[in-house]
């Protein structure tokens, strides 16, 4: 197990050192600009972008700017640790920008992801036990949709229905449960997490009914029936543990997949989470905040993936022994 | 030349099911699958319908950018609904959503099929080179797809697409330029390590054959044998996991030209329509701007998804 955690932390560090030596080159190789000109703003001197290069640090080559980026993630800068740096637009740090955020984003993602297992899962198990029947070919067809639609015009449309036609659901924008009490937020974040949710139960609810229609054939599911054992006993006991691995699995694949639809759902939702943020930064080049965004999704997104191989381990004790 | 069907046996006999090769039976299987018939239906008529776009602009007689701000309600300004002149209506400022959408189709055909055919290009190359060679070649390929896969895909995509719209002579001096081939070059990066892993996976397993040492033995090349002798037996999963990588890649375009990176504001774009009905929620008005090109975006993508599903099942694949 020690050697095995250490292969992967290994692999988590070079797996971060490329991705934000690809994120320097997107931003300074690839730009016909230099970022400086981007900092100073529309009206600035050729004396005031030269300035600001020299303050940004922006004067030395690429690759002292990539260390130097590299010794503030780890060692922090004037700013306290992690050193993200400070945001070209709002000329403050980019920690303090985002700490308010993450929270939001972390919200919508965990209410999302603990919504499409349930509703995967549940309706995963119902039509693998109902094999060929009507509620099978529905849940197939559920699922096929969901995967198909587009998770903006889904998010939009559900809006539409609930809030602008029906009137059972809030609008958008995102209200923290301290300020406006637990209730109105809950009521702005259920479309969200449905629209974040449906997008992926889809793909649950077709591979756990393949992970249980497999398992229903084993030998130690007939053994538990000609035991006398009842089939909800069967079904929680013996076949749901048995495809909790795969789920996991794919659960631990999907957490990339994750961070493009929040991004989505947070700008049509108008949530202020990280990802609205980012496309704001985007839009408006203010690179270091993009850099420290990519980089920490790509650090969260990797750490969680270690969390569910390890779990697999407790879960599954076939994966301990290979 | 075919067969009358009076004149097959009524039950054929074992010679006639022996002589059916693989390629026969997996068409056999897709033919009998009705929903996956259904959506290829489907697609091809959209696609006939995006092919179509220019013809379709000149007998509705409305271009796709030409702007009709006589339509627009004489009070607020607002966009209208579905009439007879505008079949699917017309949008804030006073364009035809009919054609638009119809040029939107295209534009996701294009993106979507191109980028799907190189992601392929170099998904099967990479994963053949990585299965068949192995050693250092292998960890290095492999390790780059893995890399790929955990990234934070939508993030490197707004960048890159950003930075190379900020002028329009793109970036790396000219060599990229803003525009529909830089979406296409995008999807593409993020969308080969997917058939590499599939094409590495099954190259493993290929190149213990025996036809792969007889091949070697009469002195094949490498690359004859990975291109001649194992890639033939890869193309029908190759092409099914095109067949899913397209609508992805469809739904991926619409997503970057929704927050407004994607292909350039002057290309009908279906995620670009759905971004303008959403602007100053528009589309609770202004309905027909919210429900057709989504409506179109959902159709395509569903049928390529139950093709491919079809597809999949007629191979026998799994997972």
């Amino acid at each position: 197990m020690l050697v095995y955690l250490t292969r992967r932390l290994f692999w988590l560090v070079i797996t971060l050192l490329v991705i934000t030596a690809i994120t320097f080159v997107i931003y300074f190789v690839l730009p016909p600009v230099s970022p400086a000109v981007l900092f100073a703003g529309k009206e600035a001197t050729p004396q005031l972008v030269a300035t600001v290069q020299h303050e940004l640090g922006l004067d030395h080559p690429v690759w002292v700017q990539y260390l130097l980026f590299l010794k503030h993630l780890v060692l922090g800068d004037q700013f306290g640790w992690p050193g993200l740096g400070f945001s070209y637009v709002n000329h403050s740090s980019v920690k303090s920008l985002l700490a308010g955020r993450v929270v939001v984003t972390v919200v919508l993602a965990v209410g999302a992801a603990l919504l499409w297992l349930a509703m995967g899962v549940t309706i995963g198990v119902i039509s693998a036990i109902r094999q060929r029947s009507v509620w099978d070919r529905l849940a197939l067809g559920f699922a096929i949709f969901f995967i198909s639609a587009p998770v903006f015009w889904l998010g939009l449309v559900l809006l539409w229905v609930f809030w602008y036609k029906l009137g059972v659901a809030a609008g958008t924008g995102y209200f923290p449960p301290g300020q406006y009490g637990l209730l109105t937020w809950l009521d702005h974040m259920i479309l969200p997490w449905f629209t974040l949710a449906l997008l992926y139960a889809g793909w649950y609810a077709r591979m756990t009914r393949g992970a249980v229609l497999d398992t229903l054939r084993q030998d130690y599911v007939r053994t538990a029936r000609a035991k006398g054992l009842g089939e909800t006993r069967i079904l929680l006991r013996h076949v749901l543990r048995a495809c909790l691995t795969p789920i996991l699995t794919m659960f631990g694949m999907d957490l990339a997949a994750l961070v493009s639809g929040t991004v989505i759902v947070e700008v049509v939702f108008n949530l202020n989470g990280v990802g609205q943020w980012v496309v704001q930064s985007v839009t408006s080049d203010d690179i270091p905040s993009v850099l420290a965004v990519t980089v920490l999704a790509a650090l969260a997104v990797m750490v969680a993936n270690l969390i569910v191989d390890i779990l697999y381990a407790y879960i599954d004790p076939r994966v301990r022994y290979e | 030349m075919t067969v009358p069907a009076t004149m097959e046996p009524v039950l054929p006999g074992p010679a006639a099911i022996a002589t059916r090769t693989q390629r026969q039976q997996i068409v056999r299987a897709l033919r009998s699958d009705r929903p996956a018939m259904a959506a290829l239906v489907i697609i091809v008529i959209l696609a006939a319908v995006a092919v179509c776009a220019p013809l379709i602009a000149i007998l509705v007689g409305h271009g796709p950018n030409q702007l009709f701000p006589n339509q627009l309600s004489p009070d607020l300004g607002l966009p209208t609904g579905p009439s007879r002149q505008f079949l699917f209506g017309i949008d804030q400022e006073g364009r035809d959503l009919f054609v638009r959408c119809a040029y939107g189709l295209r534009t996701s055909l294009v993106v979507s099929l191109l980028s799907a055919a190189i992601a392929t290009a170099i998904g099967v190359t990479v994963g053949l080179a990585a299965g068949y060679f192995g050693g250092w070649l292998d960890t290095l390929l492999s390790r780059s797809a893995d890399i790929f896969l955990a990234l934070p895909v939508i993030l490197f995509a707004i960048s890159i697409s950003s930075v190379c719209s900020i002028t329009a002579q793109g970036c790396l001096a000219g060599t990229v330029q803003p525009g529909i081939g830089l979406v296409v070059a995008i999807l593409a990066l993020f969308t080969w390590p997917y058939i590499a892993r599939l094409v590495r996976g099954q190259t493993l397993v290929l190149r213990q054959q025996e036809f792969v040492n007889a091949a070697r033995g009469f002195g094949a090349k490498h690359w004859r044998v990975m291109f001649g002798e194992i890639l033939p037996n890869l193309t029908a999963q190759v092409i099914v996991y095109m067949t899913l990588i397209i609508p992805s890649n469809i739904l991926f375009e619409a997503a970057l030209s929704y927050l407004g990176v994607g292909v350039p504001q002057t290309t009908p774009s279906l995620g670009q329509m759905i971004a303008d009905a959403t602007a100053g929620s528009l589309f609770t008005y202004a309905w027909w701007m919210m429900l057709f090109p989504g409506v179109l975006l959902l159709l395509i993508t569903f049928s390529f998804n139950l093709l491919g599903d079809g597809a999949r099942d007629a191979i026998g694949g799994d997972g």
